[in-house]
């Protein structure tokens, strides 16, 4: 028998088998949406717990996976049958009614997004690394770093780790992309703005010539990062275009791992790759949880984008992706219809039957916003971007996706209605607790069989597909507090959809002294508004005759709704933070020069304020605070030597050493770039570190601990008890930058051509 | 030729059975021994040949707890009704009641009425009631009696259940100006009942005793749904008696069923229907005819003649209190005869009858919606509450709890609907309202004017749609709508001998399936040679006793229905023993006896028995059983009879024996099977009849299949669906697990293998 007839055999059969399930899928559906008693929804959904949490046992198995999917989704039909069916409030009786349809409405959009996340996470998906190319037939590449208003060090190591990628030298170029220093702000009518625009554009052309990075500005600062790449493309020809953000330096392997996926294939525009940050957000600074816990995007990054990946809707993140210019071409570029043009563009480009590819590996260090007001401003554009997508573009209904895309696309958007769901799920209990509102009919005993059933059911997948990425009641933590701020956001953005303008999101801030953000007291009036409804519900149940056992539920509600908006208190209430530099752990092989002695030794982490090292030949007196050494590292035979001062000489058995960098000319941030970004795995690793599940009730443990302790930290702040110890640091040193036509002067950078643009007259 | 039942029930086809009088559904108190002679004596002497009794049994005719309403009706002739007279009501009523305030609110056919005290609690009182003209009408009236009785010494809640007034409805009624009724229809309604509170028809036959029988069926039939009592008790004798009830007469003096005493009557009466009092609450009825033809002809004479005004005004009065829930739709209570009034006692009723369908099944597919309209008084106790309580289980109730008082706008509460039944269901909205100053009783400081709830009549309940589908076995049907006997398709009654006995006792039997379905069965009197020979498709009813086996068998009756002598009875009904060889009993026994020898348990027992204790409890919430309904064996030889109902072998007919050990018994288990308070309780698959107190216990089905179904629609077998698998849980719950498992395997195949595939 022929492979062909083999092959139809099997098809024939999987008709079938497929109409098989259709039937059983109705069949289920009829039996799913039956009116039936409590006694046997409660048999059922115990029934299908068990064998949904059997199934959870072997996750590595795809099958279980669906099937622990398909028990999940039982239960949550039953749950939306008898939510629908059973628990509204009379129609007529608008007072329960209204806002019980909000709640109703609140709960099956959680429903649809459970569904949606469902498909998207059906099967993550596992790519194998690209053929490596022979260097001849690698396409051109050009780097683009779109920049606002960032500091000049900042963009230095960002653009160092650029130039520092294993690439053919003459098929790669690195373009340092300044809105901050347009023609329109150096002609600024204040004369401050444009002074600072000035000296602005030339202290950064200036690093650019250093580090044979080419720098544009364009004319104006139309439509924001979208408008400032397609200036970019205007000015470069290569296949291909890499985008980082100017906080986002590349490891040395970025080009080879995503390049080659474009040589297997003619129709791919887009190698997204994860977004790895090296400093807490505000929750995880504030809360202190950096260290052990996951970072909030890991849950997008290592499983989300990877299901996206399956149905060749993974997205383009703004930074760290690789396009083909040819696609962008196709659009004219990026689309600048919505604050967030990442989204928008990989959106049209799919549309046109483009393809992208996800690759599961960090490969690039960025920044996240260190204080709240900063992240949510950066929440409020991502949040509005998605909805002006939703409203605009209207994936679901875009020609040219596959179906597979607009659920995913749909999803994505949808997401960002999150505070509306969150704030009804904090109010809605209060509306009982106050006015005896019953927006919810039901009894203890329906509680029990469908609500609770429910409940277990949410958290039990919630950890199986997200436990090794997020801890428990972490995502309700940060849908809190970003709720609170997004909700006029998102009123402002439907209610005029193309009125929301692009803001930079402002990094590498430092904060002096712990208080209270600027924006905490809706948060304290929450929490107090919460505390107060428990106490009186508590009051309420203690003291009436009979109370309702409506009135239990709802206050055990109120209390988590409590714990989440006490933890919330925590992360408003921001600590001090005085770390310009993030490190990075590493382990790499250097020399240190000391006097005439050279001691090999080992970077342990790194910073672009300086480096920690470890004696690997243990001298007997190694270094001095204050002590000025030499740092050498070789590549491909060239060395790298910068003068460093030692700040930290710590004895014992590890006998770590903390240097600073005496000074910090481009060189030396080429220097940083080659020790911090060398090797993927040393982002890998901090990732694996953290990725680990710690359950649902030792989470739950720990979590109600930060409500109790972190809502007091925040109450001692608020009182203004802080009491903290002043330390002196050392101060960076300065970025030195010598003026390109000094440098030629003194000929001190011999052999470096920094380009030509057009802009370089304004110089 | 049509036949004389199929045409009466088209008289009656529109005519519902229901009852106005909502049964009592709080704690019976012993029903007054009325054939006390001390008793008899002490009422003032009745002339009992005026008296037009009451349509409503016994047990229909209960007041009960602080405020309760009956309906209760009787036939006026129209010369009656012009010439006016008064009613009558003989009552006693509970020692508990106060009687400085108790009262009696007696009105006629809704006009205003007059009030009366209540105060007999050593035995009957009579009470008259004159009656204008003006409030009476001919055909059926109805007198609304309202009472208000309230505790001697006792202000708590749970005393007022003690508060009751009972109707003797073999001496109440109504007693006309003109003692001496000439039309036949006030002769027919004048007839008396017995010291059993039963009324009697004497069938007159002897010799071929069956013929007879099979002749009167449908004169009897007639007799039951003309008087609307469910009381009517049938026997076959050879002469008349002088006692209450309707002498029966039929046929022609050649008649071969015919006594002497009967040869008699019939040669000196005219062809036709004659009706004659014989005084005394005595009538005769003599149906003069030569054959079934001439027989029938006679009867459907007399029903567009002189019996029509009977048949024509029945209607008007049958709907009082009453819901019928056949379609779905939304009723005030205003709709059923309920007018609000605000009530200052600690226990408020209201109560209603909901008719369901014959083919109703019960589940939790639905449930009827009670929109409350209601407002309470500031400072109620603890525990002031409203339950609502069907067929005497308490199915919800709603906390009325609120420092100033609070006012219900359409507060909704559902009634499932498991816990209805085919056929009658009563509805009590109680509501308990105790205040702080109830704790010091002092009765005779009751203010009435200052009340403490008050149920709106704009209060209303939504009846959603039903699952249809008529079940076998199902005694709650078969006694509330005879259900699966109909109009249409002929029954085949078989009794296991053909005595007078147990043809009389058959003859009870269907003529209370008359009254319950509101038309004469199509009964067909078979003999054991007949039953070999008669078609398999046809419903039977069977009364045996164990010397008719033989035929029984010959008829292909299924085993079950016979030997199903032993079942389970209810904890807490009657006296049933325990079967001293039974070990749960002998182990329950033990352990109480002993309990008090054992040391106190420690906290690990305790635990482990609270653990325990919570099994049971949801073990038995998971088969929809009450806590208190542990069935509890009956022993042998406390069985007087059994009523059971099996599907046929050939699946396509129903066959309902009632079987006891001899005629005796039979006969007298009869009469305890279609005593009204036990005939409206009959449900489940199986009911026994206790030797020892005549109480009758009903067994839920262990099993049941479906009769063919009317409405095939999708959405009625929807609602069958979720009913049936709410009943087989693990049969619902397996055929989920198999299917969505089946669709997570093709999931777990297809998926992998759509979109981009992954490197394994």
């Amino acid at each position: 028998m022929s492979a062909r007839a083999v092959t139809n055999g099997v098809d024939g059969v999987m008709k079938y088998v497929s109409l098989l399930a259709i039937i059983a899928g109705t069949s289920s559906l009829f039996l799913l949406w039956l009116p039936m008693s409590l006694q046997a929804q409660l048999v059922l959904s115990l029934t299908i717990l068990g064998l949904m949490l059997l199934s959870m046992q072997r996750p590595e198995n795809k099958t279980l996976r669906l099937m622990t999917f398909v028990y999940a989704s039982v239960i949550a039909l039953r749950y939306a049958y008898w939510r629908t069916t059973d628990t509204l409030p009379d129609s007529s009786d608008l007072l329960n009614f209204i806002p019980g349809l909000l709640l109703y409405i609140a709960e099956m959009y959680c429903l649809v997004m459970l569904a949606i996340n469902f498909f998207i996470v059906a099967d993550p998906l596992k790519r194998a690394a690209p053929d490596a190319q022979a260097a001849a037939d690698l396409p051109t590449v050009d780097v683009f770093v779109p920049s606002y208003n960032e500091a000049p060090d900042l963009l230095a190591l960002t653009l160092a780790a650029a130039k520092n990628m294993n690439y053919p030298a003459s098929k790669l170029t690195v373009y340092l992309l300044d809105d901050g220093g347009t023609d329109a702000k150096c002609g600024h009518r204040d004369p401050v703005v444009a002074h600072s625009a000035q000296r602005r554009r030339e202290e950064l052309q200036t690093l650019c010539a250093a580090l044979g990075v080419r720098y544009h500005a364009r004319a104006e600062n139309t439509h924001a990062k979208a408008g400032n790449l397609n200036a970019g493309l205007k000015i470069s020809s290569s296949d291909l275009v890499v985008v980082f953000d100017a906080d986002h330096a590349p490891v040395r392997e970025f080009l080879s791992e995503t390049v080659g996926y474009f040589a297997a294939d003619d129709r791919l525009f887009l190698v997204q790759t994860p977004h790895f940050f090296l400093n807490p957000d505000p929750l995880e600074k504030n809360l202190d949880t950096f260290r052990q816990m996951p970072s909030e995007n890991e849950m997008f990054y290592s499983i989300v984008q990877r299901g996206l990946d399956k149905w060749n809707a993974s997205f383009f993140c703004g930074s760290a992706a690789v396009l083909r210019r040819a696609a962008l071409e196709e659009t004219n570029g990026f689309q600048g219809q919505s604050i967030t043009e990442d989204c928008e563009s990989a959106l049209a480009l799919h549309c046109r039957g483009w393809h992208s590819v996800y690759v599961d590996k960090p490969l690039i260090a960025g920044l996240q916003p260190e204080t709240l007001v900063s992240f949510i401003g950066q929440r409020v554009r991502w949040a509005q971007g998605m909805l002006q997508i939703l409203i605009l573009n209207r994936p679901f209904l875009q020609r040219g996706l596959t179906f597979a895309q607009r659920v995913c696309y749909a999803g994505t958007n949808l997401f960002w209605l999150f505070p509306l769901t969150r704030l009804t799920f904090m109010v809605a209990p209060l509306l009982y607790i106050f006015f005896s509102l019953q927006i919810f009919q039901a009894n203890i005993v329906e509680f029990v069989c469908y609500t609770l059933t429910y409940l277990i059911s949410s958290f039990a997948m919630q950890n199986y597909l997200f436990g090794k990425v997020r801890w428990p009641w972490v995502s309700e933590l940060y849908e809190y507090v970003q709720a609170v701020m997004l909700l006029g956001a998102i009123f402002s953005v439907v209610r005029n959809p193309r009125k929301p303008t692009f803001n930079v999101t402002a990094k590498g801030q430092t904060l002096e002294t712990s208080k209270l953000s600027p924006i905490a007291l809706p948060y304290f009036a929450i929490f107090l508004l919460l505390a107060t409804a428990s106490a009186y519900a508590i009051w309420r149940y203690l003291s009436e005759p009979m109370p309702s056992e409506l009135l239990l539920i709802v206050i055990g509600w109120n209390l988590i709704n409590m714990g989440l908006a006490g933890a919330a208190l925590g992360v408003v209430a921001e600590r001090r933070e005085r770390r310009r530099n993030q490190r990075l752990s590493v382990r790499r092989h250097a020399l240190l020069h000391i006097g005439s002695v050279v001691h090999t030794v080992i970077l342990t982490n790194v910073s672009s304020g300086g480096v920690a090292v470890e004696f690997i030949d243990n001298p007997a007196k190694a270094v001095d605070e204050g002590e000025v050494c030499s740092l050498e590292l070789r590549r491909n035979g060239k060395a790298l030597r910068k003068d460093i001062v030692c700040r930290v000489a710590r004895g014992g058995p590890d006998r770590s050493f903390g240097f600073a960098f005496v000074q910090r000319d481009p060189e030396t941030f080429s220097l940083i770039a080659e020790i911090m970004y060398s090797e993927q795995s040393f982002l890998q690793d901090r990732i694996n570190l953290r990725q680990k599940p710690i359950g649902f009730f030792i989470g739950t443990l720990r979590f109600s601990l930060w409500s109790v302790r972190e809502c007091m930290r925040a109450l001692i702040y608020a009182a203004g008890l802080v009491r903290e110890t002043q330390q002196t640091s050392h101060p960076d040193a300065e970025l030195l930058l010598v003026p390109a036509n000094n440098r030629a002067r003194s000929g001190s950078h011999a052999g470096f051509d920094p380009g030509s643009v057009k802009e370089a007259t304004y110089a | 030729m049509l036949k004389l039942s199929s045409i009466i029930a088209i008289a009656l086809f529109s005519i519902a059975s229901g009852s106005q009088a909502a049964p009592s559904l709080l704690p019976s108190p012993a029903k007054p021994d009325l054939t006390n002679e001390n008793a008899v004596n002490a009422i003032a002497p009745s002339d009992p040949a005026g008296l037009i009794l009451f349509r409503e049994s016994f047990f229909e005719s209960r007041l009960q707890g602080e405020r309760d309403v009956r309906y209760l009706s009787f036939f006026l002739s129209p010369e009656q009704a012009q010439q006016g007279g008064s009613l009558r009501l003989t009552y006693t009523n509970a020692v508990s009641v106060r009687p400085e305030d108790a009262t009696l609110h007696v009105s006629f056919n809704g006009h205003a009425g007059q009030q009366f005290p209540i105060r007999s609690p050593q035995g009957p009182g009579v009470m008259d009631v004159k009656a204008e003209t003006t409030v009476l009408k001919p055909g059926w009236n109805t007198v609304t009696l309202a009472a208000q009785q309230h505790h001697r010494v006792d202000c708590s809640i749970d005393a007022t259940y003690e508060l009751w007034t009972q109707i003797d409805v073999s001496d109440s009624g109504f007693l006309p100006v003109a003692s001496r009724p000439q039309d036949p229809a006030a002769v027919l309604m004048s007839v008396g009942r017995n010291s059993d509170g039963r009324t009697r028809v004497r069938v007159l036959t002897a010799g071929d005793i069956k013929a007879g029988a099979r002749y009167s069926l449908d004169a009897v039939q007639t007799l039951a749904l003309l008087l609307g009592r469910k009381d009517l008790s049938v026997e076959f004798t050879a002469a008349t008696k002088d006692e209450p009830g309707i002498d029966l007469i039929i046929g022609d003096v050649n008649s071969n069923w015919q006594s002497e005493e009967g040869q008699r009557l019939l040669s000196a009466a005219p062809t036709g229907v004659s009706i004659r009092s014989s005084g005394a609450g005595r009538v005769q009825m003599i149906i003069r005819g030569a054959g079934e033809q001439a027989i029938n002809a006679a009867l459907l004479q007399a029903l567009h003649g002189p019996l029509k005004l009977v048949l024509d005004s029945r209607h008007l009065s049958a709907e009082l209190g009453v819901l019928n829930a056949d379609q779905p739709g939304t009723y005030r209570l205003s709709d059923l005869a309920y007018r609000a009034e605000p009530f200052a006692g600690r226990l408020f009723r209201t109560s209603f009858q909901t008719v369901m369908p014959a083919d109703f099944y019960p589940g939790d597919y639905g449930a009827m919606t009670l929109k409350l309209n209601a407002a309470t008084a500031p400072k109620l106790a603890p525990g002031a509450q409203l339950v609502v309580r069907v067929n005497e289980k308490a199915v919800t109730s709603h906390g009325l709890i609120d420092p100033n008082g609070t006012i219900l706008k359409d507060k909704t509460l559902d009634i499932p609907l498991r816990a209805f039944r085919p056929g009658i269901n009563t509805v009590d909205i109680l509501a308990e309202l105790p205040k702080e100053e109830d704790t010091v009783c002092d009765p005779a400081a009751r203010d009435e004017s200052k009340p403490r709830f008050l149920l709106l009549e704009e209060t209303s309940i939504s009846v959603p749609a039903l699952a249809r589908a008529g079940r076998v076995p199902d005694l709650a049907a078969f006694a509330g709508k005879a259900y699966p006997f109909s109009r249409t398709e002929k029954l085949d009654l078989l009794v296991s001998a053909p005595s007078s006995v147990q043809l009389g006792a058959a003859a009870t039997l269907i003529s209370r399936l008359a009254v319950s379905a509101g038309q004469p069965m199509a009964a067909n009197l078979i003999s054991d040679q007949e039953a070999r020979s008669a078609t398999p498709d046809r419903n039977r009813l069977v009364l045996a006793t164990a010397q008719g086996q033989s035929l029984l068998k010959s008829a292909r009756l299924t085993a079950p229905s016979l030997d199903d002598l032993t079942t389970a009875s209810v904890l807490g009904h009657g006296n049933t023993v325990a079967e001293p060889s039974d070990p749960r009993a002998l182990l329950d026994a033990f352990q109480a006896r002993t309990s008090q020898d054992r040391d106190e348990p420690g906290i690990t027992e305790n635990l482990i028995t609270g653990f325990q204790r919570a099994i049971n409890v949801v073990g038995r919430w998971l088969q929809y059983r009450e806590a208190e309904s542990d069935p509890a064996p009956i022993r042998s030889s406390e069985v007087l009879a059994t009523l059971s109902q099996v599907q046929s072998e050939t699946g396509t007919s129903v066959v309902t024996t009632v079987s006891a050990a001899t005629d005796a018994e039979l006969s007298k288990a009869i009469d305890h099977l279609t005593d009204p308070a036990a005939w409206s309780k009959l449900n489940g698959g199986s009911a026994t009849v206790l030797r020892s107190t005549g109480e009758v216990i009903s067994t839920p089905a262990g099993a049941y299949s479906f009769y063919p179904l009317a409405d095939r629609s999708f959405a009625n077998l929807r609602r069958l669906a979720a009913a049936w698998l709410s009943d087989h849980i693990a049969l619902y719950a397996f055929t989920v697990v198999i299917l969505v498992s089946l669709i997570g395997l093709w999931l777990g195949y297809i998926v992998p293998r759509k979109g981009v595939r992954s490197v394994e």
